[in-house]
C-alpha cells in the first residue's frame, strides 16, 4: 500500500516537473528579469535520491530563498541562448555544468553557476573540461567565471572520523585512485585531494594504502592486492572505479576477503557495503537553496567567490547484515550521535 | 543527445543514484559465533605459507584429523575422527559446492581431493562433526569445503616450478583473462615426485581447471567451471600375492555450471548443475607358483559417473530468521566387470531435499535447525535432521549445543560386489559376493562447543566435546582361503572383543583450535585433539582390537612475514600410536616437523618468490603402511606473477 502511494506520489512529482520544465521551456524566450534556471537532465530520467533533491531544491528555491524570482527547470539538452540571462544557474550534475559552455548561449562568465550533485572530484575533473570547452568558445573570459559547488560527498574528516569512532581497531585504510589522465592534469585546477588524503590519514595515526587503477583497465588485480593488506576498503566516490559495471565484483571481492567496505552513499550502504556517511537529500537542496540566496543578495553575483561547501547535514548508515558478518557489532544511530557531537565540539 | 543524457545519469549523482542490491541472505559468510558447529578455516596465505603441495595434507592442522600422504589405495586423503581406510568415505568433500566423492572407490573423497591445484584454492572450509542435515549421507563426520579462488583474484600470468629431494617436479602455469563483465581462468599444473619411500613407483599428478565468472546483470551471476585431473602413482608390492606392483591411473573429469540470482537484499536463488565422470585403470599379474590361478590378470578398473542438479532459495523473512529450502536430484553410476562380474551399469539415484532454518529467537540465542530427508536406490529413505544452539552469552563467548543424525547407505561396491577370478581348466574363484541385505550406516554425533573471541587481541579459540555414535557399520570380512568362503560386505551388529560385546562405534573426546596474531604480521595457530574410539573388530573400517585409552593428536603452525618480503614459517604436527588401516598392526606414534622460508620481490614489473621448504625435517615416519615412509625432502619453488 506504501509502496502504490509512494510510486503515485513519484509519479505526480514528475509530471509536475515535466510541466514545469515545459513551461520554463516556453517561459525562458519571455522577457523576465529575475530567473533561476535549475538544469539537469530530462526530469523523466531523475529518480530515487536525485528526484527528492530535485523537488525540495526547487520548492525551496520557489517558496523560501527567492520568492521574487522564477524558478525554471531546463533540460541540458534542449538549453538555448535566452533572451534574458538568469540570475543564476543551479546545474545538476556534471553534464549540466558542461551543457553550459556550449558554444553562442552567452551566459558565461557573468551569470553565476552554483553545481550541485556531484562529488569534489567529479567537480573538479569536469571543471577543466569545462573551462577548456568555454576557452574553446572564446566568449567567455575564463577568470571572470563565477562557479561554485555544494558538494554531494562528504568531507575527509567527517569519514575518517566515522572509521576511527566505528572500527577503532583498523589501522590499515585502502583506497582506489585513478591517476591524473594527462588533459585533466594540465588543467587550471590543481588535483590537491590525493595529498589532502595522505595529509588527514597521517593526522589520525592510520596508514594508508593506494593501489591505482588506470584508466579503462579492470578495478581486479588493484583491488585484490589491496585487499590483502588492509584492515578497510573505503571506496571514495570516483565514476571510474566505482560504477554500475564494477561495484558489484568490487562488493563481492571486499567480502569474499573479510575486509569491510565503507561506502560513500546510502545505496551502496544498503546493496553491500558495511558503514558509510552521506548526504541526505532534503537537507542538502536546503542549503543549496540557501546557498543560491547568498549569491544573488551576497557579493557573488558582483564577481565575490563563494566557497564550495560540503553537506552540513548528514547520515551514518550500517549494513547490519554484512556487519554482523564480518564480525563487527555497530549501532548507526549511537555512531551519528557521537559523529555530531564530535564535530559540534570546538 | 539522448544517450549522452542517458551516460550523463550513470555519471551525474554518483552519490545518489541507485544501486542494485548485491550481497544478499547467502552470499554473506556465517560469523563463526553464529556457525552450527565448529569449523576450521585454512585461507589462502595459510596455505602458501604451509609449504603444502596437496591439499590432504593440510588436514593435518585440523583438529582430529588423520592423514595420509600415500597413493597406495587411491590419493591422499584424511579422515575425520574413524581410523584410516583404503576409502575415507565418512567425509563430505566439496569444490566450491560440488561434491567430489567417487562412486568407484566406494564414496571416497580421495580422488576428489585432486580436482584442483592449490594454487586455485582461496580457502579451504572444514566444518567437523556431522553435516548430513546440509549436505547429504557423505557428511556423516564431517565436510571438508574447498573454494576456488573468484577468477576476478587471478587475473594476470602465474608460473611456478618447483624442483628438489625424490625427484620433486611441480610445475604450474596459469591463465586469468577477462573485463568487467566477464572474468575466466585456466590453469594447468603438475605435482610429480618419487612417492613415498617404499611405494612401488612414483607419482605424477597431472590438471587442468577453468573457471569463469560472468556476469548476466546486477545480481545476476553465472559461474563456469570444468576440469580434468590424472594420477597415475605406483602402488601394490613385489612380495606380495595378489598385489604386484603396477602403476594405477585414475582420471576425472568434470562439468559445472551454477547460476546465481539475487531476487532482493533477504532473497535469493541459487541453481547448481554438474557432471564428473572418473576412469580408474589397475591391472597387473597374479603371480603365486603355488597357486593354480598363477599368471591371471587381476583389475580393479572401472568406470563411474555423478550427476547432479539441485536448487536453493535463501530468504530472510526477517532480520532474525534466516531459512533456506532446497532440493537435488543426483545419479551415480558405476561399471566394472572386475568388481562386479558384470558390464551392466548400476545405477544409484538420489533425491533430496532441504531445509534449514537460523532463528534468533532471543538476542542472545540463535538456533539452527534443519534436515535432509533423502531417497536413494541403495540406501532407501532416509531422515537426517540437525538442530544446535548458539548461546552468546557475552561479547566474545559463545557456548554451543547440538545434536545430528546422518545416515549413509551403502556404496556400490559393498552391496554389489562380486569379484570373481578365472582360469581355464581350474574352478572359479570368489573372491567377493554380495551379502544381500545390507543397510545404512547410522551417526548420531552430540557435541558442545565453546568459541572464545577476542579480536582486541587477534585471539580465536574453539573446542569442541563430543560424543559421537556410529550404529550399523559397514565393513568388509575378507574371504576365508581355507573354508572357500567369499569375503563380503556385512553391517556389523555385535562383535565380542576384549572381553566386551559393542553394537557400535563410539566416539569420546575433545578437541579445541586457536588462532592468535601475538603481533604485526604473526600468526601461531595451535590444534590438539584427544579422543577415545571403542570400534569393533573387522576387516577395513574398524580396528581389530578396541581402544579404550585416550589418543592425542595435534598440529602447530606458526608464521611470520617481514616488511622486506621475506616469509617465514614452521609447522608441527604429532600423533600417538595408531592402527594402520584394515589392519590391527599398531602404527607407531609420529611427528613432523616442516619448514618454509620465501623472499618474494618485485622485477621488472612482475612479483616473484623463491621458497624453500623442508618437508619433516625430522626422521621418517610411516605412512598408511608398515613399509611406506614420509621421508624428509626439501625443494625450491620459484614463482613469477604479473
Amino acid at each position: 500500500m506504501n509502496r502504490f502511494i509512494g510510486s503515485a506520489a513519484v509519479r505526480m512529482i514528475r509530471l509536475g516537473m515535466a510541466v514545469l520544465s515545459l513551461c520554463g521551456f516556453g517561459l525562458a524566450f519571455d522577457a523576465l528579469a529575475d530567473s533561476v534556471w535549475v538544469v539537469g537532465p530530462p526530469v523523466a530520467q531523475v529518480s530515487g535520491a536525485a528526484l527528492e533533491f530535485e523537488k525540495t531544491l526547487v520548492a525551496e528555491l520557489q517558496h523560501q530563498a527567492l520568492p521574487s524570482h522564477s524558478v525554471l527547470r531546463l533540460q541540458t539538452d534542449t538549453l538555448t541562448a535566452p533572451a534574458h540571462p538568469p540570475s543564476l544557474v543551479v546545474a545538476l550534475g556534471s553534464e549540466a555544468l558542461l551543457s553550459l559552455a556550449k558554444p553562442g548561449l552567452g551566459l558565461l562568465p557573468n551569470t553565476p553557476v552554483l553545481c550541485v550533485l556531484m562529488s569534489q572530484h567529479t567537480y573538479e575533473t569536469t571543471l577543466k573540461r569545462f573551462k577548456a570547452m568555454a576557452s574553446q568558445a572564446k566568449d567567455s573570459p575564463l577568470h571572470a567565471l563565477k562557479l561554485t559547488a555544494l558538494y554531494a560527498n562528504q568531507p575527509l574528516s567527517r569519514q575518517l572520523a566515522l572509521l576511527r569512532l566505528a572500527l577503532p581497531r583498523a589501522q590499515n585504510l585502502g583506497v582506489l585512485w585513478t591517476p591524473e589522465t594527462a588533459d585533466t592534469a594540465e588543467g587550471a585546477v590543481p588535483s590537491s585531494s590525493l595529498l589532502e588524503l595522505k595529509q588527514a590519514t597521517i593526522e589520525r595515526s592510520l596508514n594508508l594504502r593506494i593501489e591505482t587503477v588506470q584508466a579503462g583497465a579492470p578495478v581486479y588485480k588493484p583491488l585484490s592486492s589491496l585487499l590483502g593488506q588492509v584492515d578497510v576498503l573505503w571506496a571514495l566516490p570516483n565514476d571510474q572505479i566505482y560504477n554500475p559495471a564494477s561495484f558489484q565484483n568490487i562488493l563481492l571481492s571486499s567480502i569474499r576477503a573479510g575486509v569491510p567496505m565503507v561506502g560513500f552513499s546510502a545505496a551502496y550502504v544498503r546493496s553491500g557495503a558495511m558503514l558509510g556517511v552521506y548526504a541526505i537529500p532534503q537537507p542538502m537542496a536546503r542549503q543549496a537553496a540557501q546557498m543560491v540566496r547568498n549569491m544573488l543578495v551576497g557579493g557573488h553575483a558582483a564577481g565575490a567567490a563563494v566557497v564550495p561547501q560540503f553537506p552540513k547535514a548528514f547520515e551514518v548508515g550500517v549494513n547490519q547484515a554484512v556487519a554482523r558478518s564480518l564480525g563487527y557489532t555497530l549501532d548507526a544511530a549511537q555512531l551519528q550521535t557521537r559523529l555530531e557531537a564530535l564535530e559540534r565540539a570546538p | 543527445m539522448l544517450s549522452i543524457a542517458g551516460l550523463s545519469m550513470a555519471k551525474e549523482d554518483e552519490l545518489l543514484r541507485d544501486v542494485p542490491v548485491v550481497v544478499s541472505v547467502s552470499r554473506l559468510p556465517q560469523p563463526p559465533q553464529d556457525a552450527p558447529g565448529a569449523v576450521t578455516v585454512m585461507d589462502r596465505r595459510m596455505i602458501r605459507m604451509s609449504g603444502a603441495r596437496d591439499v590432504a595434507d593440510l588436514l593435518r592442522f585440523v583438529p582430529g584429523f588423520s592423514v595420509s600422504n600415500s597413493f597406495e589405495s587411491n590419493a591422499p586423503q584424511g579422515s575425520y575422527h574413524i581410523k584410516l581406510a583404503d576409502n575415507n568415505y565418512n567425509l563430505q568433500v566439496l569444490v566450491d559446492g560440488r561434491a567430489v566423492y567417487s562412486p568407484v572407490f566406494s564414496g571416497g573423497a580421495g580422488p576428489g581431493l585432486q580436482a584442483v591445484s592449490l594454487e586455485d584454492i582461496e580457502r579451504i572450509e572444514v566444518h567437523r562433526g556431522s553435516n548430513s542435515a546440509s549436505y547429504g549421507a557423505r557428511a556423516f563426520l564431517g565436510t571438508v569445503n574447498i573454494i576456488t579462488r573468484h577468477s576476478t583474484s587471478t587475473l594476470g600470468q602465474t608460473v611456478q616450478v618447483g624442483a628438489g629431494d625424490r625427484s620433486i617436479q611441480d610445475g604450474l602455469a596459469s591463465l586469468g583473462w577477462g573485463d568487467e563483465r566477464a572474468t575466466y581462468r585456466l590453469t594447468a599444473d603438475q605435482r610429480a615426485d618419487q612417492n613415498l619411500q617404499g611405494a612401488s613407483g612414483p607419482v605424477r599428478v597431472s590438471r587442468l581447471n577453468f573457471r569463469g565468472d560472468i556476469q548476466l546483470g546486477a545480481g545476476d551471476q553465472l559461474e563456469l567451471r570444468a576440469g580434468q585431473s590424472w594420477v597415475s602413482a605406483g602402488a601394490g608390492f613385489s612380495d606380495q600375492v595378489g598385489n604386484a606392483p603396477r602403476t594405477r591411473g585414475l582420471d576425472q573429469a568434470f562439468a559445472q555450471l551454477d547460476y546465481k540470482h539475487v531476487l532482493s537484499a533477504r532473497r535469493d536463488l541459487a541453481v547448481q548443475a554438474s557432471r564428473t565422470q572418473e576412469r580408474v585403470t589397475d591391472q597387473f599379474a597374479y603371480l603365486d607358483a603355488a597357486s593354480p590361478y598363477n599368471g591371471i590378470s587381476i583389475d580393479f578398473g572401472a568406470q563411474g559417473t555423478t550427476d547432479h542438479i539441485s536448487a536453493q532459495h535463501n530468504w530472510q523473512p526477517w532480520d532474525e530468521l534466516r531459512w533456506v529450502m532446497g532440493a537435488e536430484l543426483r545419479r551415480e553410476t558405476m561399471v566394472s566387470r572386475p568388481w562386479f562380474d558384470s558390464d551392466a551399469t548400476f545405477t544409484n539415484d538420489f533425491s533430496r531435499w532441504f531445509t534449514h532454518v537460523e532463528w534468533r529467537f532471543a538476542p542472545k540465542w540463535l538456533l539452527n535447525a534443519g534436515g535432509m530427508l533423502e531417497r536413494s536406490t541403495l540406501g532407501g529413505e532416509t531422515l537426517a535432521p540437525r538442530a544446535m544452539i548458539n548461546w552468546q552469552w557475552a561479547q566474545g563467548h559463545t557456548l554451543r549445543w547440538g545434536v545430528a543424525v546422518a545416515n549413509r547407505p551403502p556404496s556400490f561396491i559393498e552391496k554389489y560386489a562380486q569379484v570373481v577370478y578365472r582360469k581355464s581348466g581350474v574352478a572359479d574363484y570368489v573372491a567377493y559376493s554380495p551379502s544381500g541385505n545390507l543397510s545404512n550406516e547410522q551417526m548420531l554425533s552430540r557435541e558442545l562447543g565453546y568459541l572464545l573471541q577476542w579480536p582486541e587481541r587477534k585471539f580465536e579459540a574453539d573446542l569442541r566435546v563430543f560424543d559421537e555414535r556410529m550404529t550399523n557399520p559397514i565393513t568388509r570380512l575378507d574371504n576365508n582361503p581355507a573354508g572357500g568362503q567369499p569375503g563380503y560386505y556385512a553391517n556389523v551388529q555385535s562383535i565380542t572383543g576384549n572381553g566386551q560385546t559393542y553394537s557400535a562405534i563410539n566416539f569420546t573426546g575433545a578437541e579445541y583450535q586457536l588462532k592468535w596474531q601475538p603481533w604485526r604480521d604473526a600468526t601461531l595457530r595451535l590444534n590438539q585433539s584427544l579422543f577415545k574410539s571403542t570400534e569393533v573388530p573387522g576387516g577395513d573400517v574398524v580396528d581389530a582390537k578396541v581402544f579404550n585409552k585416550y589418543r592425542g593428536k595435534g598440529g602447530l603452525m606458526f608464521m611470520q612475514s617481514f616488511a622486506s618480503g621475506l616469509d617465514f614459517s614452521l609447522m608441527y604436527s604429532e600423533a600417538e600410536a595408531a592402527q594402520y588401516p584394515g589392519s590391527s598392526a599398531l602404527k607407531p606414534a609420529m611427528s613432523r616437523t616442516d619448514l618454509r622460508l620465501a623472499k618474494s620481490f618485485k622485477w621488472a614489473q612482475q612479483k616473484h618468490e623463491l621458497a624453500f621448504t623442508v618437508h619433516n625435517m625430522g626422521p621418517a615416519y610411516t605412512d598408511f603402511l608398515p613399509s611406506q615412509y614420509f621421508q624428509q625432502q626439501a625443494f625450491l619453488t620459484y614463482r613469477i606473477e604479473d
